[in-house]
């Protein structure tokens, strides 16, 4: 069965794009990854433009975070003045980013930057993963008796406190100079925008190793600022550059909502560091066949000029 | 005097009768020799479940022989980024490339190899075959040395791997003596437009006789709705992508919090 995508100006299967949702979603609820960063390419790969691509994978992802958003909200896991802060950041980035395809589409750098940053960032994140989960599964084996001890961190350095305007985050229970999420918020919208992704998979771990924060509220508030970064993101692509297909994001939404709830269910059922290295070679993959695209030369030396 | 007028009088109305005959002879005999063409269905809505278009085209001809048909767009300039290698190590693109005029849909479809049944003199002036195109087409841009043969490869290449051109040598086949048929599928890619249909009756290598007809292709519905809106309206179509997400994320919240699953 088909559909036809009238921004996309494709059509598609409706039931591979739902399937597409699906995988991604159960990934999500397995991973705890939004999963921005594989659809993208996924959705390219099904002959989706890329600025099309990455425009409706945040509409759809407004969708997945409002859904969290609410839950951790209702369990008291959201840390507003925290997220305020990485949200004054990601609408700055955001509106830079957004600025910047612009720019770039206009001179045919577009979908390198979009590439090239996939590549970067999901070569590191892939790579990461992989290490930190072999290392994990050696430990196991290694001493299965033996009790995890905690590294925790107890300062972010000399320079990270001298910055002006500390403020104290109660919910999380860390004092930072406000500079500091407004600065990560910047660099995580500036990715939203070109890469068509929440930031989860960097916003998560610089929350943990960077902010400090507990990991109970490092989720809620993630998920928080994920969705007003993702609106911004969205309203934007749609109003500048009539990149955002609605008919695409809801068949995506309708996939990965479902989804992610059997991931969460399959997750508990599951080893979590022999998943994470399958995640990890899903990652490495994606990554090593953007290398390759961009290193082999294409069989076809003509593009499309922009999106219409 | 009056009866050499009277003559000249008969005479003028003896051969305008006779003109009126040769005349009624001519267009009688021309509507049984002339060529007929329709393409079902003629127009084509791009809704919702599109996914191109089964068509069939049919004709009759006045004797039997080989038929050419052909289904183009109007003609207009084609613009392109073109890849490169750059820096030399990662293949991007790198500049613009412009051909006119080109259609933006082509599709050829006949009963034998168009090069074999055709001369290529009236190949080149109706603009059946791809030879024919590139004779006419001009090149701006791309990269400085240009080969023109090997970038108007690259564009039939782009343009049939988007199933918008097509040379379908075989395709059309005669149901009787003087009746022909063709089943094609049409692009889903091809975009809103009045497309011209040709068929050519071609007999020892020249074209005997043609007919056309038009194929309309439309937006209808939600998809017109929608295109109007993102371009017209873009800050509704955003908003309304917002909301509905919002909506939709919600509502499964509540049905996860509903079914306990947490």
């Amino acid at each position: 069965m088909h559909i036809y995508l009238p921004i996309a100006l494709t059509s598609v299967n409706i039931y591979l794009v739902i399937g597409l949702g699906l995988l991604i979603g159960l990934l999500s609820g397995l991973f705890g990854v939004g999963g921005g960063f594989l659809m993208t390419p996924l959705l390219m790969m099904i002959g989706i433009p890329p600025t099309v691509a990455a425009a409706t994978d945040a509409n759809q992802i407004v969708a997945a975070s409002a859904s969290g958003t609410l839950a951790h909200w209702r369990l008291g896991n959201v840390d507003f003045k925290m997220g305020l802060m990485l949200l004054i950041g990601g609408f700055t980035g955001g509106a830079a980013g957004v600025h910047l395809i612009k720019i770039l589409r206009a001179t045919g750098g577009a979908d390198f930057l979009i590439k090239m940053t996939y590549v970067v960032m999901l070569g590191s994140v892939g790579t990461f993963m992989f290490f930190e989960s072999l290392n994990a599964l050696r430990k196991a084996k290694a001493a299965p008796a033996k009790e995890e001890t905690k590294e925790v961190k107890k300062s972010s350095g000399g320079f990270l406190s001298s910055l002006p305007m500390q403020i104290y985050f109660d919910k999380s229970g860390v004092t930072h100079s406000a500079i500091l999420p407004i600065g990560l918020g910047i660099f995580v919208g500036v990715l939203a925008a070109i890469m068509g992704v929440g930031g989860g998979f960097l916003m998560v771990p610089v929350m943990i190793y960077l902010l400090r924060m507990p990991m109970h509220v490092v989720v809620g508030t993630s998920l928080f600022q994920i969705m007003f970064t993702c609106i911004e993101v969205t309203f934007l692509q749609a109003y500048s550059n009539h990149t955002v297909d609605i008919i695409l994001a809801i068949l995506l939404l309708l996939g990965s909502t479902i989804g992610a709830q059997i991931g969460t269910q399959l997750g508990k059922k599951l080893k979590g560091d022999q998943l994470k290295i399958l995640l990890a070679m899903l990652v490495l993959g994606v990554t090593i066949k953007m290398i390759l695209g961009l290193v082999l030369e294409p069989s076809l030396l003509l593009a499309h000029a922009g999106g219409h | 005097m009056m009866l050499s007028n009277k003559t000249y009088i008969i005479r003028l109305g003896i051969w305008w009768i006779a003109t009126f005959i040769v005349a009624c002879f001519m267009l009688d005999s021309n509507s049984v020799q002339a060529m007929n063409l329709t393409v079902t269905p003629s127009e084509i809505h791009i809704s919702i479940g599109y996914g191109g278009k089964n068509l069939v085209i049919k004709g009759t001809t006045s004797e039997p022989g080989e038929v050419i048909i052909k289904i183009s767009s109007k003609t207009e300039a084609a613009r392109f980024k073109y890849k490169g290698k750059a820096a030399g190590l990662f293949w991007m693109k790198i500049g613009d490339i412009e051909y006119k005029p080109v259609p933006s849909v082509y599709k050829v479809y006949s009963t034998g190899k168009i090069n074999e049944i055709l001369n290529a003199d009236e190949r080149a002036s109706y603009y059946i075959g791809y030879d024919s195109l590139e004779n006419m087409v001009q090149i701006e841009g791309g990269p400085k040395e240009l080969d023109k043969d090997l970038w108007f490869k690259q564009l039939v290449k782009f343009k049939e791997e988007n199933g918008l051109y097509s040379i379908q040598e075989g395709t059309v086949r005669f149901t009787s003596d003087n009746q022909f048929e063709c089943k094609i599928h049409w692009p889903f890619q091809a975009m809103p437009d009045d497309y011209k249909v040709e068929a050519f009756l071609v007999k020892n290598q020249h074209i005997l006789d043609k007919a056309d007809t038009v194929l309309k292709v439309k937006r209808v519905g939600i998809v017109k709705q929608f295109t109007s809106m993102a371009f017209g309206k873009p800050a509704v179509y955003g908003v309304m992508a917002v909301v509905i997400a919002i909506i939709a994320g919600v509502a499964v919240g509540m049905v996860f919090k509903g079914g306990g699953a947490h």
